[in-house]
């Protein structure tokens, strides 16, 4: 496989990343050559619908897949030079909220509702950087600030369901940043917020993200987030990547008939009331049982007959971005 | 059209000052929806939007008289108050309701045809099993589902949005004038949320169905509806056009909900326009005066002390806030 992706400077690099799950089904395809490189300070959307396997690129980039995963052979994810696919637990642990942090949708689940909020924000910096109790709890305070929490020297004390939603979203960002990670995943992170806070955590992720010259991966199946808060965007479905390219040129000139119809199925404020929506037909069948062609075949307008069998390679566009597509739309 | 439909009919839904009040405990009642009024012209939508917890559901459920309510409805000539038991059950049929989990709204073990089936049998609607075979028919042509391909099927071989386009039918089987939508698009996947809004409004424009279309989304919204109403702590801030509130919003809360929309678009986003600060308070012990005070950007003395009442700023446009911009 080709790897016009990777660049020299690159933080992330995936490569021919296959995952299948052991069901009682039998054997489900996740993730189908999967190929991303995150630059450092770079943001990525990775940008699909229910069962596109973002979230499982994110786990696996994590290397937290749940047991019945298995990785193809070829597969590789390194991270600055580690192999995150191999290499032994211990150095992975060393890597998890070190390096690569992660954010997830539910403030309340990813938070223990048992212990205080500093308690829990106090724990990785202890783990990784082996502060003492009283700085660790220092520092806590200052990253409370940070993440735009006021009095932050009373609400450190406190438990999680003392916090309202947009709070305690704001602590699991605290938790995240807390040792100073290369990488920061956000897996649709805003999406059970209100619209008025939505817009401010992704603003602190972003101010957070320029001040510490952190890489983001936002993981999102809202097409809003994704254009106003990335640079680029990666477009997944069934398991595949079938488009990577700059925000901008995402949606000015997509390329792919997926990302195209994609975009038009969306209502905007801007359009006429009553606008009749593109719709794609057919429905998404996740979970594939075998390694063929292109995913989304069975519902594109313009698919081929090779489209069935075979994956495209990689291209690039004239506009820049790299896609996996036989008969693109322009 | 639309126009003229409304100045001869009454309109399908009138509520005024109506009111919802939940316990917890043995605490004193509180208000979920704190006197709101609302008005649906026949044939029309209106787009209820806010954030969670504003009262939005409540307001539906009570529309569907699905808890205890005080205050004034009518549902076309009927007196929703002072309604006996009987003849609810007999009006059901006339206003009905799609949820936001289409798969959960639809039992798993049921073939499609037995599912609509039962719809006409509960309510007293089955007369002969061709006549009944014929509006299921005719129910799911109007969503544009294949009745020969839908029906022996069970739900699960469907995706999120034809389930949720099978709902609509059986809604729309007993030919109602309301269809109360909570949510209705917010649990599926862009590329068939389409089908579901095209299908609202195909509805619309073919039979004379109003609709009360619960959201979130502003963008959903402006798509299905004819009317908007903005929802805060169980107030109503702004009502009118949804042409007009969503492009020339008065109150300072939509003002806030507008500035924070992410539209699909590069570069439009400006995050300079003023919105709203924190989180909304607790429906518990609501702000004195105006309820969107504590956040509000433009709060003065005066907005503690009284709460603003509706006033028209042009036509049907009408704000509660002392300060419209």
């Amino acid at each position: 496989m080709t790897s016009l992706g990777s660049a020299k400077d690159s933080l992330l690099d995936i490569r021919d990343l296959t995952v299948w799950f052991d069901t009682p089904k039998g054997k489900r395809l996740a993730l189908d050559r999967v190929q991303m490189t995150v630059s450092r300070n770079d943001a990525l959307a990775i940008v699909g619908e229910s069962g596109s396997g973002k979230s499982v690129l994110s786990k696996a980039i994590m290397s937290i897949l749940p047991k019945n995963a298995h990785l193809a052979d070829e597969a590789s994810i390194e991270f600055d030079g580690v192999d995150m696919v191999r290499s032994p637990e211990r150095t992975l642990r060393a890597m998890r909220g070190r390096r690569i942090a992660m954010i997830f949708q539910d403030p309340m689940t990813a938070l223990n509702p048992t212990r205080s909020i500093g308690a829990q924000l106090c724990e990785g910096m202890r783990f990784h950087f082996g502060l003492s109790r009283k700085n660790a709890r220092s520092r806590a305070v200052e990253l409370l600030r940070d993440v735009g929490i006021s009095a932050p020297e009373k609400r450190i004390d406190q438990f999680p369901h003392e916090l309202s939603g947009g709070m305690r979203q704001r602590v699991v960002i605290a938790m995240a940043i807390s040792c100073e990670p290369e990488l920061l995943i956000a897996d649709e992170a805003t999406t059970a917020l209100d619209v008025t806070v939505q817009t401010e955590i992704l603003e602190l992720i972003r101010s957070l993200r320029r001040s510490r010259e952190m890489a983001l991966i936002l993981i999102t199946h809202d097409l809003g987030v994704a254009a106003n808060y990335t640079d680029r965007i990666a477009v997944m479905y069934g398991g595949q990547v079938l488009e990577t390219g700059s925000t901008r040129m995402i949606f000015q000139a997509p390329i792919v008939p997926y990302t195209r119809a994609l975009l038009e199925a969306v209502p905007r404020l801007k359009d006429e009331a009553h606008a009749h929506l593109r719709t794609i037909p057919g429905r998404a069948r996740p979970f594939a049982t075998e390694e063929r062609g292109c995913h989304f075949t069975e519902r594109c307008p313009r698919a081929r007959e090779t489209c069935k069998s075979d994956y495209a390679a990689a291209t690039r566009a004239v506009t820049g971005q790299e896609y996996h597509c036989w008969n693109p739309s322009c | 059209m639309l126009e003229s439909v409304m100045l001869t009919s009454a309109p399908v839904l009138e509520i005024r000052d109506l009111t919802v009040s939940y316990t917890i405990g043995s605490a004193k009642p509180f208000n979920v929806v704190a006197g709101i009024s609302l008005t649906i012209p026949r044939g029309a939508t209106l787009g209820l939007v806010g954030e969670s917890g504003c009262g939005k559901s409540t307001t539906a459920r009570a529309v569907m008289q699905l808890t205890k309510w005080s205050g004034e409805m009518r549902l076309e000539d009927t007196d929703m108050a002072t309604v006996s038991a009987s003849r609810l059950r007999a009006l059901r049929p006339r206003f009905q309701m799609i949820f936001q989990d289409p798969i959960s709204s639809l039992n798993p073990r049921r073939r499609i045809r037995q599912i609509m089936l039962s719809q006409l049998k509960v309510s007293g609607q089955f007369a002969t099993k061709k006549e009944a075979d014929a509006r299921v028919a005719r129910a799911l042509e109007q969503v544009g589902m294949e009745p020969a391909t839908t029906l022996s099927k069970f739900p699960h071989e469907f995706s999120g949005g034809q389930c949720q386009r099978l709902c609509i039918a059986r809604a729309i089987l007993l030919n109602p004038v309301l269809l109360v939508c909570d949510e209705a698009v917010s649990a599926l996947d862009v590329s068939v949320r389409a089908q579901v809004l095209n299908v609202l409004n195909g509805l619309k424009a073919s039979s004379s169905l109003s609709q009360l279309f619960i959201s979130h989304d502003l963008a959903v919204v402006k798509n299905v509806s004819d009317y908007v109403s903005v929802m805060y702590l169980g107030k109503i801030c702004e009502t009118g056009p949804a042409a007009e509130v969503l492009s020339q919003p008065r109150h300072p809360y939509t003002r806030a909900l507008l500035a924070s929309v992410l539209e699909p678009e590069v570069g439009d986003f400006e995050p300079s326009v003023p919105r709203a600060r924190g989180d909304m308070p607790s429906a518990l012990s609501p702000p004195s005066g105006c309820r969107y005070r504590t956040r509000c950007v433009k709060a003065q003395p005066r907005c503690a002390e009284a709460q603003p009442e509706a006033r028209s700023v042009g036509g049907e446009h009408e704000v509660a806030c002392f300060f419209p911009d």
